[in-house]
């Protein structure tokens, strides 16, 4: 894991370039290349979150008081995407089934759908519920996911333009939200089960 | 006697257009169900081009989908993209896999729910006029 040394009072600046500063990592620089097995980055001053209204598949309001008491990893995706979601989703639920082993503290997995026109919370409910491990969507209207991704550097971006079956171009990467829903950590992609085994329980254990 | 001939002429022409083609070849082909809640799912093989010249796969179609694409999936900055790979190139004795996190075959829009075991049909186009028929039963993704 990298720990950002940045003083507190340049957390400002900090967070004005989250965004730049995480899509513009490519994923070899996004690993500490210095300690083997740690593939996240820490937040040193984890950022708390501002108010968003979303869904979960379950029909339930899923805001920041939603994600308070649990760690949670946040996904950002689509249920028509073919590859990386599932992928994804997939192995953040083999590393949580691994972990489950050892810890009773484990992370929600949560999907977000950035893709609000086709993903109704019906659906999302029947493709989270389609992984063997526990996942919950949530999804909400477009302006309120920007209110969310926007304080986490995610981007994503509905590519209309290829006509109905449009694509949606999305950040791959995973990001922790701590108890106090304060975004904690970051995932970068590429990722894989073992990344999520090794650092999970040691950024879960030292808060 | 003539439609003994005609009998293996066709069955020659028949042999010729399947997936059985001795000059390109589809290697482990998997196709997932649609998860719940999709009519989207990824496909994946390795396509191997012993012909003698460059090839271009010119389409796929499956009567189980409206649309049969091929695709790239690419991280770029963290961003996952996917890019429409308009006709693939494979150059003579190479092989092109078609992977997870790669390129691979798109379909788009099952025409019914589809379940895992049901089987699977693609109709490849290849720019030597040569028509495949591949067919493989749906497997089921991520379920463990």
């Amino acid at each position: 894991m990298l720990k950002l040394t940045k003083k507190t009072v340049l957390y400002r600046v900090t967070l004005l370039f989250l965004p730049i500063l995480f899509l513009g990592c490519s994923s070899d620089r996004s690993v500490n290349q210095n300690t083997k097995n740690t593939f996240s980055t820490i937040l040193d001053n984890p950022i708390s979150l501002n108010e968003f209204n979303l869904t979960a598949d379950d029909g339930t309001e899923f805001n920041v008081a939603a994600l308070k008491n649990k760690w949670s990893l946040l996904f950002f995706g689509y249920t028509h995407c073919p590859d990386v979601c599932p992928l994804t989703l997939h192995q953040l639920g083999q590393a949580r089934k691994v972990l489950s082993k050892s810890s009773d503290v484990l992370p929600n997995i949560i999907m977000i759908s950035v893709d609000p026109d086709r993903d109704t919370t019906d659906i999302l409910h029947k493709y989270v519920s389609s992984f063997s491990q526990p996942i919950i969507g949530a999804t909400g209207l477009a302006s309120e996911i920007d209110k969310l991704t926007s304080q986490l550097g995610i981007f994503y971006k509905t590519n209309k333009e290829e006509g109905e079956n449009y694509s949606v171009s999305h950040s791959a990467a995973v990001v922790m939200i701590n108890k106090n829903a304060e975004f904690h950590a970051v995932f970068s992609a590429p990722h894989s089960t073992e990344h999520f085994i090794s650092d999970l329980p040691t950024i879960m254990a030292n808060n | 006697m003539q439609k003994i001939i005609l009998f293996i002429l066709t069955t020659i022409s028949i042999a010729c257009s399947s997936s059985q083609s001795d000059n390109v070849t589809f290697d482990d082909l998997v196709i997932y169900a649609p998860r719940a809640g999709s009519s989207v799912t990824a496909g994946f093989t390795n396509i191997s081009n012993s012909t003698g010249e460059t090839i271009t796969i010119d389409a796929i179609t499956s009567p189980q989908f409206n649309i049969v694409e091929i695709h790239e999936t690419i991280i770029d900055n963290g961003v996952a993209k996917m890019l429409k790979i308009e006709k693939l190139i494979i150059d003579n004795d190479e092989s092109v896999a078609l992977k997870p996190g790669g390129k691979h075959l798109m379909l788009i829009d099952a025409k019914k729910v589809i379940i895992e075991g049901e089987e699977i049909n693609l109709i490849v186009e290849l720019s030597n006029d040569q028509t495949m028929n591949l067919k493989t039963p749906a497997v089921s993704r991520f379920s463990n």
